[in-house]
């Protein structure tokens, strides 16, 4: 079946270092199964838990198969900083990685920042999509074939195959911010790396819809039909066309509500979400903005180990 | 025992012309392999570290970006934990900037490194003054040259005290910041990360004694490292602080030979790779502050004049000569009377090895530094990607180790432990012993 499965680790969970070892080896080993993973979002809101990037780059050469989602706070950092790390973590990854902005609304973050006051969720997201836009800018800066290494001219690159990207957005207390560039990271090894977006709000919607290659719909945001229906719309109504995964909450023993999270009991909550939002199925979703697939959210690495075997005994 | 043992590090070859990029044997500078490569065979020689310097804007050169090195670089904590799974001894040590990074981003970063490597995170703090990198960051250049050392002051005491608190409170509040918080990474094996330093000014110095665990240095004479580290040993004790606090690795080349003739060939053969006849040219161009690229580089010197304001021909390099004449002249006196041409010039100026000859000269040579304490040991800067350094485990090494002068196995788990480095002192620690000194380190 080919149900698009994630898992996310709590932000606060991911300073359990040894317990991650055993997700990213219970995830790896799902490929080729009834029920692959094939994106692994280690969360990050920026005031709890450790850096997920980092985290990541660490998980990569203990994995072979799986994708490696960090969020990474973008609102108080460097755009720079945050392409070049992504990059590093694609090279790293031989071509598997991916990245999930997360914003940061809370005074807690801008203070421990201290470079500039907390902002709402509009004007946040606002800056997110700037912020991606100038991340996107600064990996496709060296051209595939920018390095030569031509000994007749001593030349190791071609350098009109490296470009400036003379960026200019806004960030979210309203001021311009600019990158020149080009990145000193060469291009990953994916190109571009697909992006994963929360969506929890409305702002988070719009952003999904500008530049999400995967939108997940939180299931908290997700109370009614009225509700549900009014965000995927406003993700479906942009250039991005993001695929779209519900959030499903685990318990510590790493069930859903509805029990193991079997291939079959997963699917049945997308059918469910969709006859909830009025697409008859999962297959009629690319066309009318409909649910396709599942983010498991745990509350811990141990939750996910659960959840992934268990899901392999019962199918 | 009363012999001083030798410590070995080592440099990831950098974005420079000591990094030979046009030999057959030379591999990717990007792909992780190549890092993995190079730190395996680092933590087989028992090293201490390995060492990546940072650059956050490509280099220019007469308004371009500067084609004739190797370019490119991964983000440096990014790699080093990815590297952290692939080692289990090695120190992880990356250059980061304290001007264009924030404390509470990086602290929680390095808190992290030193988790998953278990103890094994180190931070070369270093400052980024200029304008020309700025303009990467959102905030481009803002501080001036003067304060640059004061903020990293403030920098790493913020950070400290983060890394003290164990996922507990800080309140940091100072001339530059002003920031409060809880610190979510719990207190990681080491504490706090080894710090390095890798400036010379006298400001530099007394910044490494005052915060410093060990200095990446440029005094690779054996004479001239003497004379820094009794400088430097100096100046610790105006912070209490030891000569055992604090660990001087100067960054040396080598050059390996089977018999001594063999390695200086060698040596003469490598320096002609790193110097392109393109290459001389630029190097001239940067003394010159002028364009010089009608001039033949295997022909003689420039005969015209440097251009008098010619600070920008060259940027994001660190700066080391001033007024360029004095040093022109003196290229001159030696072209004429070698008979070198532009490009044996460049060579002769800009490509002396550290070390050059057999594996057992090489180990003697550096026992002798170490037992003189010109050193506590040595970051080598191998010139080839990835195998660069093992020529030099599978042959010095072992010859350092029948000298009695090198371990036969890690002493412990951590980087401190490699290093001998006494544990991690607490942040008010450093900032009082700053105090009590009469140096006006950061003031």
């Amino acid at each position: 079946m080919n149900l698009p499965l994630a898992v996310a680790i709590a932000p606060q969970a991911t300073t359990e270092f040894n317990a991650l070892t055993s997700v990213i080896r219970q995830a790896d080993s799902t490929a080729g199964g009834e029920l692959p993973v094939r994106w692994l979002v280690l969360r990050d809101d920026f005031v709890s838990g450790a850096d997920a990037l980092t985290v990541s780059a660490w998980l990569a050469p203990q994995s072979e198969r799986i994708e490696l989602v960090p969020e990474v706070p973008v609102t108080h950092n460097e755009p720079f900083h945050v392409s070049t790390a992504t990059a590093t973590l694609d090279f790293a990854s031989t071509g598997r990685a991916g990245y999930s902005p997360s914003v940061q609304t809370d005074p807690s973050a801008a203070s421990a920042v201290g470079r500039r006051s907390a902002a709402g969720a509009d004007a946040v997201w606002d800056e997110a999509g700037d912020v991606d836009d100038v991340v996107h800018r600064l990996w496709a800066s060296w051209e595939p074939d920018a390095v030569i290494r031509d000994e007749a001219t001593g030349r190791f690159i071609d350098r009109d195959k490296v470009h400036y990207v003379d960026f200019t957005g806004t960030d979210s207390v309203g001021e311009e911010f600019t990158v020149k560039g080009p990145s000193i990271t060469p291009r990953p090894p994916r190109g571009e790396l697909p992006v994963l977006v929360r969506v929890s709000d409305d702002a988070s919607a719009r952003a999904a819809a500008r530049f999400a290659d995967v939108a997940v719909l939180d299931a908290d945001a997700f109370t009614d039909a009225e509700t549900g229906r009014r965000l995927l719309d406003a993700v479906a109504t942009g250039p991005a066309r993001p695929t779209v995964l519900l959030s499903v909450a685990l318990t510590e023993e790493g069930r859903t509500a509805r029990g193991e999270a079997t291939a079959s009991v997963l699917s049945a909550l997308v059918d469910e979400a969709n006859e909830l939002v009025g697409v008859e199925s999962a297959a009629e979703a690319t066309d009318v903005a409909g649910v396709e697939g599942i983010l498991l959210d745990a509350p811990t690495p141990d939750a996910a180990v659960a959840a992934l075997s268990g899901g392999e005994r019962a199918n | 025992m009363s012999q001083r043992q030798v410590h070995l590090a080592a440099h990831f070859p950098g974005v420079n012309n000591t990094t030979v990029w046009s030999d057959p044997q030379s591999g990717s500078n990007i792909d992780f392999s190549s890092f993995e490569h190079f730190s395996r065979a680092a933590e087989r020689g028992l090293f201490d570290f390995v060492f990546l310097a940072e650059g956050l804007r490509l280099r220019e050169h007469k308004g371009e970006v500067f084609d004739l090195d190797t370019v490119g670089r991964p983000e440096t904590v990014t790699v080093l934990s990815a590297l952290s799974a692939v080692t289990r001894r090695l120190g992880l040590v990356g250059t980061l900037s304290a001007t264009f990074n924030e404390p509470y981003d990086l602290a929680r970063k390095l808190a992290t490194l030193d988790h998953v490597s278990a103890g094994r995170a180190g931070w070369n703090v270093v400052t980024t003054n200029d304008a020309f990198t700025g303009e990467n960051f959102r905030r481009g250049g803002y501080l001036d040259r003067a304060d640059r050392y004061r903020r990293a002051v403030d920098f790493i005491h913020a950070a400290r005290s983060m890394w003290d608190s164990d996922a507990g409170p800080f309140d940091f509040s100072s001339e530059f910041f002003s920031i409060f918080g809880n610190f979510p990474v719990p207190s990681s094996p080491q504490t706090h990360p080894v710090l390095f330093q890798a400036g010379d000014s006298p400001e530099g110095r007394d910044f490494a004694c005052a915060n410093a665990d060990a200095i990446f240095t440029r005094h690779a004479a054996l004479e001239d490292g003497k004379a820094f580290y009794a400088d430097i040993t100096e100046r610790l004790a105006r912070f209490g602080r030891s000569e055992d606090d604090l660990k001087v690795y100067p960054g040396v080349t080598f050059i390996i030979g089977d018999t001594h003739e063999a390695a200086v060939e060698r040596s003469r053969s490598v320096a002609y790779q790193q110097v392109s006849g393109p290459g001389a040219i630029a190097f001239l161009e940067r003394q010159w502050g002028r364009d010089l690229s009608a001039y033949d580089p295997n022909g003689p010197l420039p005969d015209i004049e440097p251009d008098d304001g010619s600070g920008n021909l060259s940027q994001g390099r660190v700066q080391h000569v001033k007024d360029p004449r004095p040093l022109i002249e003196e290229w001159r006196r030696l072209a004429r009377d070698k008979n070198l041409s532009i490009r044996d010039l460049v060579v002769e100026v800009s490509t002396r090895h550290g070390f050059v000859g057999t594996a057992d000269e090489i180990a003697g040579s550096m026992d002798e530094y170490i037992q003189e304490r010109a050193a506590d040991g040595f970051i080598l800067i191998p010139h080839l990607t990835p195998g660069g350094l093992d020529e030099f485990v599978d042959t010095v090494v072992p010859a350092l180790q029948a000298r009695g002068v090198y371990r036969d196995e890690y002493p412990g788990d951590t980087l401190r432990d490699s290093m001998g480095l006494p544990g991690p002192t607490p942040a008010d620690q450093w900032a009082a012993a700053r105090e009590a000194s009469d140096q006006p380190v950061g003031k």
